[in-house]
């Protein structure tokens, strides 16, 4: 199937040598929810406005439907491209109440068909009942959607969010990120979205890239990237993490921990990840040989949740139980992985 | 983090428009120095150092002086007294300090020169004359007062952004009232009054008209002198040069001071506002000091304006009046509008595009205005003595305005653009708008209310402008300032009051709209959406 936005080798350089992004590779297929997802200054903003037209990139194309839209001798502009975009802090006209927003991109389409097409948009994103309004009269989350609906209302090829939920607050992130999700596919929109909450490209993303000093450190399904992250930075980003040197061989690998099982196979020095969630603590009495032992040092009781911090000789590692738990601070145990440890880095140099 | 396509070059429909400023200011400016060099090195020296240059020099700089230091001595304790005691009555005296300059330095010398002597108003209200106020006394008194209020502004908002935190440290810290007055406050207020003093300053080196009328031999009155009896021309040049680089000395020493005496608040704790010293008996003495102030720098001249207005004037003079008034109209009104339209894509230079060229050529427009307007006039005499097309015509006129006001447009058009965001016209490109028109449809709409501002800042400001009318308007050209200026010349004072009100009446406009638009921006500041 040919991918719907084909990024391929995209550099992008602000100050000579000094790339901003470097060497993008990437493919977003039509439908789907694509998440550039990265701490800031990764470049994902700059990724995204590469692909809006709003940059030039230095080398390396980007082909919408196979048209070439960048590249050495090519750059479309941003109006030709017929890519939408939703900008942070929404950039609403605030001179034009909701209803000329929405119709500011279908200045094309006769009266009529404008005059439907925004009705059916508006009724989409269910703000028909403020299209007199301005954008000053609404709140955060309104004004989100008017800029979804505006972006949407030229049905274009390709939805770009920039950071589409930072603006609101919790308590309505987590509806809106729900609504909006709904409303993409019901529309059979394609989207890239850039984000810096790991839980939202999580939970609202098909799939997405993790992105760090202006490059792509891995891509793949949430559960992928959560699941078997490639590289350090990635399995720290996604979320709580230990870190743990060892000796690989096939597919067991002995540290600190004793031994345990890793994916996927590998010889010689690794880093290995291992999620809180995938330790568990054994009172040291039943402990079999070689399991290193360790002592609790932190006990933090969250409600659902516990997390502990156990030091095994010199280092320490974070482990988290059910509600439970009921070992205490000063108990020595010793811990072991429940599911098979990740390889995130191989030929790791000995200290 | 802010994006924008700072590495491009601007559209040329930008970047044109601040080329053609830049050329328009630089050119005369360059012109006018090729030609006061043309002259031989044996005559040149003769003509820069000759005693009348050092005696032109030194009238001038006593002259800044004296108005600064005047200025600062009128404006420093109204600024206090409005900002940080408990006395009554402190926005209209806020107020106070503002409406001197609705009365032009001319009006104002018009106003002191009609006042003294034997038949001057005082004379005929109470009796006892005094002699007229002429020279440099004169000329001190009539700029110290029209200039004292930007002294007075910048000082005042000095005072008001003060974090009271500061004093109260040093108090607790054991120091005195006195000391922390002097250690504390006074170099917080050094920023302010430099700019205030350079702004102060930068008016007096303009000055023609006062100068002029009191007589007082400054570099812009030789010019003058120059210019309409005895006309030398390599002199002229370098006269104006000499008063250039004057004004850049003052921009430069302004810069030095500055430097190394920036203060920031640290941190962006909330502060709070200084408790009101209370004045206790002391304000009395306030009451009398705010009491002269206002007699002296707005009722007598108000008073003096309208005794000469209510004298019989043969009724032949008000069909000249109208014909200055429409005078003035008439080119005011070109100005403000060619101002205004130049003033939106230098707005847009500035604050859009951080390159080099860009915010150089914005400033080519602070440039215009500092140049003494007297000093501009002539390298455009210059410059277009050739040119027989625009060489006494209305165009020269207006060229001189748009130049010289375009740094007061761009201020309004500036603000309103840094309340847009520059992804407004992303997100119209995006829906399929060309670069032009996406800016037309989507910042444009929101300048609006700026550019207004700015065609009424510059008719306001054209129609009582004098040294550019004066040296440029075709001959026998009749506009409201240049009248005052006639018959105050020739003392004929009742001819001539009704053209000072109507200034008076313009500059009122420019100051009502001047503080409608600082209440505005505090306003905009607090309620900005989004």
């Amino acid at each position: 199937m040919q991918p719907l936005l084909n990024i391929r080798n995209v550099t992008k350089r602000f100050v000579r040598n000094l790339p901003v992004v470097e060497d993008l590779c990437f493919e977003v297929y039509a439908g789907e929810i694509f998440a550039l997802l990265g701490p800031s200054g990764c470049g994902k903003t700059t990724t995204l406005r590469l692909i809006a037209g709003f940059e030039r990139a230095d080398a390396g194309e980007i082909y919408v439907d196979g048209q070439c839209f960048e590249g050495s001798k090519t750059h479309l502009p941003p109006e030709a491209r017929d890519i939408g975009i939703v900008f942070q802090e929404y950039a609403l006209f605030p001179h034009l109440n909701v209803l000329q927003n929405v119709a500011f991109g279908l200045r094309k389409l006769s009266a009529k068909l404008r005059d439907e097409r925004v009705a059916t948009v508006l009724d989409m994103v269910g703000m028909t009942a403020f299209k007199y309004r301005k954008p000053h009269q609404l709140s955060g989350g309104q004004q989100q959607r008017v800029a979804l609906a505006r972006s949407i209302a030229p049905n274009p090829k390709l939805i770009l969010l920039d950071e589409p939920f930072s603006n609101l607050d919790a308590g309505l992130r987590h509806s809106t990120r729900e609504e909006i999700r709904t409303l993409l596919k019901d529309a059979g929109m394609s989207a890239v979205f850039i984000t810096h909450d790991r839980e939202e490209a999580l939970c609202f993303a098909d799939r997405l890239a993790v992105m760090h000093g202006g490059r792509i450190e891995q891509i793949g399904t949430p559960e992928t990237v959560y699941r078997r992250p490639e590289t350090p930075f990635v399995a720290d980003f996604l979320g709580a993490t230990n870190l743990i040197d060892g000796e690989a061989e096939g597919n067991c690998a002995e540290t600190l921990l004793g031994k345990c099982q890793i994916l996927p196979s590998a010889h010689g020095p690794v880093l290995l990840s291992v999620r809180p969630e995938h330790l568990v603590m054994v009172p040291s009495d039943t402990a079999g040989q070689n399991n290193g032992i360790g002592e609790i040092v932190t006990r933090e009781f969250k409600g659902h949740d516990l997390t502990y911090r156990v030091k095994v000789g010199a280092e320490s590692y974070v482990v988290q139980t059910d509600y439970c738990c009921p070992l205490q601070v000063g108990a020595q145990v010793a811990l072991q992985a429940v599911e098979p440890a990740v390889v995130v880095k191989q030929n790791v140099p000995l200290p | 983090m802010t994006y924008s396509e700072t590495r491009y070059l601007p559209p040329w429909y930008f970047l044109l428009p601040g080329v053609a400023v830049g050329t328009g200011v630089l050119l005369p400016l360059i012109y006018l120095v090729v030609r006061a060099f043309e002259a031989e090195v044996g005559e040149l020296l003769q003509i820069v150092f000759r005693a009348r240059t050092v005696h032109l020099l030194g009238n001038t700089l006593l002259l800044v002086i004296g108005v600064v230091g005047t200025g600062i001595l009128l404006a420093a304790p109204l600024a206090w007294v409005t900002t940080r005691t408990d006395l009554r009555g402190k926005r209209f005296f806020t107020l106070l300090g503002v409406l001197p300059l609705a009365i032009p330095g001319y009006v104002m010398a018009y106003a002191l020169l009609g006042l003294s002597g034997p038949s001057g108003t005082f004379a005929s209200l109470f009796g006892p004359s005094f002699p007229n106020l002429r020279g440099f006394w004169g000329a001190l008194i009539a700029l110290s007062f029209y200039t004292f209020p930007y002294l007075f502004l910048n000082l005042r908002t000095a005072l008001l952004g003060l974090d009271p935190a500061i004093e109260e440290t040093a108090h607790s810290l054991g120091s005195t009232s006195r000391a922390v007055f002097f250690h504390a406050i006074v170099p917080q207020l050094k920023p302010a009054l430099y700019a205030g003093g350079l702004l102060v300053g930068l008016h007096v080196l303009g000055d023609f008209g006062v100068v002029s009328l009191m007589r007082y031999e400054t570099f812009s009155h030789a010019l003058y002198t120059q210019y309409t009896a005895a006309f030398d021309r390599t002199y002229a040049a370098w006269l104006a040069l000499m008063l250039l680089a004057l004004t850049g000395s003052l921009l430069y020493l302004e810069a030095r001071l500055l430097r190394g005496s920036k203060f920031h608040r640290m941190g962006s704790g909330s502060s709070h506002q200084a408790v009101p010293i209370a004045l206790g008996a002391w304000r009395i003495p306030a009451y009398v000091y705010l009491g002269t102030l206002t007699l002296a720098s707005v009722v007598a001249p108000m008073v003096t304006i309208g005794f000469w207005t209510l004298k019989e004037v043969h009724s032949i003079y008000m069909q000249d009046f109208l014909q200055a008034l429409s005078g003035s109209f008439l080119v005011s009104t070109p100005a403000a509008l060619l101002t205004a339209v130049l003033a939106v894509p230098l707005a847009y230079l500035g604050v859009r595009y951080s390159s080099l060229i860009c915010r150089t050529l914005e400033r080519g427009a602070y440039i215009g205005y500092a140049t003494p307007p007297l000093a501009f006039a002539l390298a455009l005499i210059f410059f277009f003595r050739g040119i027989p097309a625009v060489y006494q015509t209305l165009w020269i006129l207006i060229y001189a305005y748009t130049v010289h006001f375009l740094a007061e447009a761009i201020g309004p058009v500036r603000s309103a653009l840094y309340q847009a965001s520059p992804h407004l016209e992303e997100a119209a490109r995006s829906l399929g708008y060309r670069p032009f028109k996406a800016f037309f449809k989507s910042t444009f709409p929101l300048l609006r209310s700026g550019v207004i501002v700015s065609i009424a800042f510059v008719f306001l400001a054209a129609m009582k402008e004098l040294p550019l009318t004066f040296l440029l308007s075709p001959a026998g050209y009749e506009t409201l300032a240049v009248n005052v200026w006639s018959y105050t010349t020739e003392a004929m004072f009742p001819e001539g009051a009704r053209y000072a009100l109507a200034i008076v009446l313009c500059s009122s406009l420019f100051v009502g709209l001047l503080l409608m638009k600082d209440a505005r921006a505090s306003y905009d500041y607090t309620e900005a959406p989004i």
